[in-house]
């Protein structure tokens, strides 16, 4: 008993390890906010502890983390009021260039339903089916929001005077 | 230039945690308990699972109906068990998934669109700008026809200067109302 105790909790310090990076990623573009990303990915982390779920592969145990995550966020967006946001200087200081700093900063100015779709698709790289599956709604579902994802972004991106 | 949204990976990529904030991840797992009672029960759903996969190989046999059957039949129905196990295990960690979230949501919309539902349901606010994708989740949740959302939405754009785009935000309604069927 102690003994699965121990390897759980070390399975789950192996994830944070592994996965912990995406997670946040995804909560920093959901939640705009890297005290309340980091909340996030502790939680879904809690979660894992608490429900120790049986996994097929690394494959099936990031896209479980991935959609604990997903909740998460929605959860906590129902939640709170309004908080500050990142900063274009805060994510600049992170990303690589201006321009690619511009584009993420843009992509979260979107609606959380386009944030997380463009985000799965263009960061993590996942299938439209994929992400159908993830986020429990339907292929054309997640083909839409990617299609206005773009859509808006690129409006966005012609505003700011870059297109 | 055109937008490339290749950009988002590397951009994305580079929000990480620090060292400090994934010790202090790590540090609040290990101080999480464990749930074990749900393991109690494992070993009964296997023995069950096993039970059923023998009493559905062992009945065709007593009825002498997998005589005639070739080995590569009696093979698929083995790959049919192995399948089946495959699964049992997928389906205990869907299980462990936690519920996709069913109760109503909570909006805040602008005001214009407060009067199409009961007083109180949804929170107003004259600053917030929701986009077609909650609009659309709006209607789905209350039912909203497209005359009365017309009307509103013209108020609304009276005060603001833009409006949303109808057709889009039914469009999407559609969608959502079908996939809630």
């Amino acid at each position: 008993m102690a003994d699965n105790v121990t390897k759980l909790h070390g399975r789950a310090e192996a994830a944070v390890e592994k996965y912990g990076d995406c997670l946040f990623s995804m909560c920093s573009v959901m939640l705009r906010n890297r005290d309340d990303a980091k909340d996030a990915v502790q939680e879904c982390f809690l979660k894992y502890i608490q429900k120790a779920p049986e996994f097929n592969d690394a494959e099936h145990e990031k896209a479980w983390l991935l959609r604990v995550a997903a909740n998460q966020c929605r959860d906590m967006l129902r939640s709170r009021k309004r908080r500050s946001f990142f900063s274009l200087d805060e994510i600049a200081d992170e990303a690589v260039s201006e321009d690619d700093a511009q584009v993420l900063a843009l992509l979260m100015t979107l609606n959380e339903k386009y944030r997380i779709v463009m985000h799965l698709f263009y960061v993590e790289e996942y299938s439209a089916d994929e992400i159908a599956e993830m986020l429990e709604i339907t292929r054309s579902a997640v083909k839409k929001r990617l299609q206005r994802g773009r859509e808006m972004l690129r409006e966005l991106y012609e505003k700011e005077g870059r297109g | 230039m055109s937008l490339e949204f290749e950009k988002l990976k590397p951009a994305a990529e580079k929000l990480k945690l620090t060292d400090a904030e994934k010790a202090d991840i790590i540090s609040a797992c290990g101080e999480t308990p464990v749930r074990t009672k749900k393991r109690r029960f494992a070993p009964y759903i296997a023995a069950a699972a096993a039970l059923i996969v023998v009493i559905t190989a062992a009945v065709p046999v007593l009825f002498g109906r997998m005589g005639n059957k070739s080995a590569d039949t009696a093979n698929a129905a083995d790959n049919d068990y192995y399948y089946s196990a495959d699964t049992y295990s997928a389906d205990t960690a869907d299980e462990n998934m936690p519920e996709m979230q069913k109760e109503k949501a909570v909006y805040i919309l602008p005001p214009e669109f407060a009067v199409l539902v009961p007083e109180g349901t949804i929170e107003v606010s004259e600053e917030i700008v929701p986009d077609e994708a909650s609009m659309a989740d709006f209607v789905v949740q209350f039912g909203i026809t497209k005359e009365a959302f017309e009307k509103a939405n013209n108020e609304y754009a009276e005060r603001t200067g833009a409006g949303f785009d109808t057709e889009t935000v039914f469009a999407l309604a559609e969608e959502y109302g079908k996939k809630g069927e």
